[in-house]
């Protein structure tokens, strides 16, 4: 029988659940790719080719495939030579890609704010500057590592200084690559998510984290590594207002027969972020992702293309990089497809002991002898991607749910050998035709009737067809 | 050109990879520092320190118990930081809204935060992942018996701690 105090526990860790359970994905996704790139030490390049590996467990999210191929604005516009930015000209460097910054440090609205913590261990953190509005804040930093050691920098986040809670969340370092963590002067930008409304957030801390790039010191329990440096500030609240302004849009994508709903976009300094309902009733498809949105401003010759950001892969806003010299243009969200399926071609039926794939939406899934460590159980689905004509990214993603029907209608939940994942992904493979990805599903080794009804959450099924609709 | 294909698609499958988790992981921050805030720092940097340590795994497969472990030990460095910073705050919640907490979660929170370390991280991991004990000990790569001691010795600390609330709740 259980322990009361087991009982107990399992009352407050589900209300736990509940509460997690309530965080977006934007803000998980922000956090993941954070981590990365930090332990990286690198930028994404824009200019590179980006492809997404669709997420078997996200499959019923909805995100957004992102070509990264184009320059944020068209040739003539990139051609035009910059201008001074002052005192922040040393960051140049570092955030030559960010439009929303760099036309933000161009019209002349970054907050410059020039103060330094005190200098601790051999570290000293000082914040040049900051852009804000009421979705985010984009700050300038200068570190200085006065020690004769490589770091690490983490922990970024913002206190209230008044009521000491948390404000912000990092959520994207840029970091000058060459230097960061070495000895010397490191520039870099840090893109905080506002953790609540920020109305009459004014005080607040800025607070950033040093360890020694030592195998000790990043795999420690302990934080004797630990150096914290924090700088206050006051962020002038006007600032949250002033360069932005909400537009109710209210109008839908129409593609292939499917509405998007385009609800408003909040049009600021940091970013443009515009909220969407890719669920509709009269939709006859499950829509996953939409391919390669932008954001066009002004027309003809002269329109501008604004990509979505490293960190705008949202489910249900999309955030754009914004052109803050421009406020006055023609606004125009452009999608050029999406990734969806029909409702009725998501059963895919297979009997597992003949290895037959009786029903799917198409003959591009195959099923494949590859093995995983567990070596019963286990289905191996192919997906193959045909490559398209001057396209360099593809997607190459399959979803199924964790449960399935067997030949006599009984349900089954597929196995979760490490208690979490009940599928794995391969590599993918990529050649002149196409790519090729292997998903394995742990179904189990129990002798089923046959054929199995599994539930595809997502399927690789791009439909090319543009549309756009007016924001402002 | 390769290299660089092959270079952008291990960022995008060890994403994948994490990703794949990032509700079990969050929460599982989220139950150890109940803020947002700081259970999104934690995920960040556990990803961080994975990524870089991402060659010492030698099984792939076993790539999400390694993460809980890292998660797990990011968890304890964040309670030990703000154990020294804020020794008086009041118990807050992210955004600093404070939620209509029960006496009884309050009470819960109070005794988990004052069970050891070693312990609460198994009672986390049976209780809230609803892991059996081979799985912990798998996760925090202890024989099985040692999980076992754990857990009981935890148990026995939690109800040590709830002593007096005793007949509010045991009865």
């Amino acid at each position: 029988m259980a322990e009361p105090e087991e009982n107990l526990l399992k009352d407050y860790f589900q209300n736990m659940i509940t509460k997690a359970d309530e965080l977006s994905d934007l803000k998980l996704d922000a956090a993941i790719h954070g981590g990365i790139l930090r332990g990286s030490r690198k930028r994404f390049s824009l200019n590179r080719g980006f492809t997404i590996v669709v997420l078997a467990a996200m499959a019923a999210a909805l995100f957004v495939i992102v070509p990264w191929l184009q320059s944020n604005f068209e040739p003539e516009h990139a051609q035009l030579p910059p201008k001074s930015w002052g005192e922040f000209e040393v960051f140049r460097p570092i955030i030559k890609d960010n439009i929303s910054l760099k036309s933000a440090l161009e019209a002349g609205i970054v907050q410059t704010i020039g103060v330094s913590s005190e200098e601790k261990d051999g570290y000293m953190l000082t914040l040049n500057g900051v852009v804000a509005d009421k979705k985010s804040m984009i700050a300038l930093y200068t570190f200085q590592n006065k020690t004769q050691h490589d770091v690490l920098l983490h922990g970024g986040s913002l206190d209230n200084a008044t009521s000491n809670t948390t404000s912000g969340q990092s959520s994207f370092f840029v970091i000058d690559s060459d230097n960061i963590g070495k000895p010397g002067v490191t520039r870099m930008l840090i893109q905080y998510m506002w953790s609540e409304d920020q109305e009459g957030l004014k005080e607040l801390v800025a607070n950033m984290s040093v360890t020694p790039q030592t195998p000790e010191a990043m795999l420690s329990s302990s934080d004797k590594y630990r150096t914290t440096l924090s700088v206050p500030f006051t962020l002038e609240t006007d600032q949250l207002q002033k360069n932005s302004r909400t537009v109710t849009v209210n109008r839908s994508l129409n593609i292939a027969g499917q509405k998007i709903v385009v609800e408003q976009a909040y049009i600021a300094a940091t970013g443009i972020y515009v909220d969407i309902i890719p669920y509709q009733k009269g939709n006859t498809m499950q829509i996953n992702s939409l391919i390669s949105p932008k954001i066009i401003l002004g027309k003809g010759k002269n329109a501008k293309v604004l990509n979505i950001t490293e960190h705008g892969l949202g489910t249900e806003t999309l955030i754009f990089y914004n052109d803050n010299l421009d406020k006055d243009s023609r606004m125009t969200l452009e999608v050029e497809g999406i990734e969806g399926l029909e409702k009725s071609k998501r059963d895919l039926v297979i009997n597992t002991e003949t290895s037959t794939i009786i029903k799917a939406p198409d003959n591009r899934l195959t099923i494949s002898d590859e093995k995983t460590v567990e070596k019963d159980g286990v289905l191996a689905l192919t997906l193959f991607t045909p490559k398209e004509e001057g396209k360099e990214s593809l997607s190459y993603g399959l979803g199924i749910s964790d449960n399935f029907v067997d030949g006599t209608g009984s349900g089954h939940f597929m196995f979760r050998p490490d208690h979490f994942t009940y599928s794995t992904t391969g590599e993918p493979r990529h050649d002149e035709k196409g790519s090729t990805t292997t998903f394995f599903f742990n179904v189990g080794s129990e002798k089923l009737p046959q054929p199995l009804t599994f539930n595809l959450t997502f399927y690789s099924n791009p439909i090319q067809e543009t549309d756009r609709v007016k924001i402002r | 050109m390769k290299g660089e294909d092959v270079h952008i698609s291990e960022e995008e499958l060890f994403f994948e990879q994490v990703s794949q988790q990032k509700r079990n992981l969050y929460g599982i921050a989220f139950s150890y520092l109940r803020n947002e805030a700081d259970a999104l720092e934690v995920l960040q940097e556990a990803t961080c320190r994975a990524w870089i340590k991402r060659k010492s795994l030698k099984d792939p497969e076993r790539l999400t118990p390694w993460m809980i472990r890292i998660l797990i030990n990011c968890c304890m460095d964040e309670l030990k930081r703000r154990k020294r910073k804020i020794t008086a705050e009041p118990q807050r919640f992210e955004g600093g809204v404070m939620e209509l907490a029960s006496d009884r979660r309050l009470d819960m929170e109070k005794a988990l935060d004052n069970v050891k370390p070693k312990y609460r991280q198994v009672l986390v991991l049976k209780y809230y992942r609803d892991m059996t004990l081979t799985q912990i000990a798998e996760v925090l790569e202890k024989p099985e018996g040692t999980i076992k001691t754990w857990l009981n010795k935890g148990l026995k600390q939690l109800r040590d701690k709830m002593k007096g609330k005793g007949d509010q709740y045991h009865g």
